[in-house]
């Protein structure tokens, strides 16, 4: 069943000048029953990121929305000529998994907004889990050869789910950035989810976190997905990265981390 | 400064200047060294050209990343004086990493009487 839905959240202060803060998230397609949702935006060694762009890419899935707002810098991405939103979403109907993937850092004020119009989207189909992928910068990175995989729930019940998924539960500490404030208002509504946290370099883009992500979604949505490519590209995915890497640590100077 | 032209600013892109790729680096002072990274995908130990000096680190890499050859520029001004004499570096997974020795703080222990 194909549905549109557009949501802005908007907030208007007056004073001697009108300031306008709004989200506006705009998805055209299917609306699927307690779907998976996995969403990332550019934070620590960009391992979220490239590991949603690594799971729309190797399950092919469709672009059916983006988010937009005054709060976001005046960018589009291009590719092959044609422009697109920085902010997209996805969907995959057979597995029944959607995917955000956010290509710009985005200021605190802009997270919050985005997360409430995403929350409002996905609420409505009663979600199974939200998976919230994202990275830890550590300072001896040079030395570990396989980046360790930390988790974070709201619900027992993902807990259980996460039981069998590679990695070490978070024993006590704070999550910083877009895992973080989605963790919060799911926890709000009653929507079950996630955060998984590799350990990374936190101002270059690191593709080998990814690919342990990438092994603990793989084992949390019981689907297989094939990481030879993203190792093979590696060095070119790093290259290709620099800018968006430098922007980011620049825009959010506090990347979104774990201070435990 | 409007928030159009704090985004354009920090949007401006800055690796496509004649005479090389600037790479990332990171720049962090300890108590007793400074250590230095810069990210150098693609490149092999023996492709870099390292120089120290006192006040500043100097290096130039090349490689072929999918079949394209890239060169690597930087110069890196420290924030304090360093010993480059005991400078030490290693390139792990395309990770160049540098600990140089900050200049005067070699400690002597002093007995207390």
């Amino acid at each position: 069943m194909g549905s549109e839905f557009s949501l802005t959240f908007n907030l208007s202060i007056t004073r001697n000048f009108l300031i306008e803060l709004s989200v506006e998230l705009r998805v055209r397609g299917p609306e699927l029953k307690e779907p998976v949702l996995i969403a990332a935006l550019p934070g620590a060694g960009l391992a979220g990121l490239i590991a949603v762009d690594h799971i729309v890419r190797t399950l092919q899935m469709v672009e059916i929305g983006f988010a937009d707002s005054t709060m976001f810098p005046p960018i589009v991405g291009i590719e092959k000529g044609k422009a697109y939103h920085p902010i997209r979403v996805f969907v995959n109907e057979k597995e029944k998994i959607y995917a955000i993937k956010g290509e710009i850092p985005i200021p605190g004020m802009g997270i919050v907004h985005l997360t409430s119009s995403v929350m409002d989207w996905i609420d409505r189909m009663r979600p199974k889990l939200v998976i919230l992928p994202d990275g830890v910068g550590v300072h001896n990175r040079l030395d570990i050869e396989k980046p360790r995989v930390f988790k974070a729930f709201n619900m027992e019940n993902v807990a259980k789910l996460l039981e069998n998924v590679v990695g070490e539960v978070l024993e006590h500490g704070y999550i910083s950035g877009f895992p973080a404030i989605m963790l919060r208002e799911a926890e709000r509504r009653g929507i079950p989810a996630a955060t998984l946290i590799v350990q990374c370099f936190p101002t270059y883009p690191d593709p080998g976190a990814a690919v342990s992500l990438l092994e603990a979604i793989s084992q949390l949505i019981g689907v297989k997905i094939e990481v030879s490519t993203l190792e093979e590209k590696s060095e070119q995915l790093r290259m290709k990265l620099r800018e968006l890497m430098d922007k980011t640590a620049k825009v959010t100077p506090i990347l979104p981390g774990y201070v435990g | 400064m409007s928030i159009e032209r704090i985004w354009r600013e920090i949007w401006t892109f800055i690796s496509f200047r004649p005479g090389g790729i600037e790479p990332l680096h990171e720049v962090e002072v300890g108590r007793d060294n400074v250590r230095i990274t810069v990210d150098l995908p693609g490149v092999r130990k023996e492709d870099v050209k390292l120089e120290i000096s006192e006040i500043a680190v100097r290096l130039e890499a090349v490689c072929s990343i999918a079949g394209e050859g890239i060169c690597y520029k930087k110069e890196i001004e420290l924030p304090v004086e360093v010993d480059p004499s005991g400078a030490k570096a290693r390139l792990r997974g395309g990770v160049l990493e540098i600990v140089i020795p900050i200049k005067g703080r070699k400690f002597h222990s002093v007995k207390v009487e």
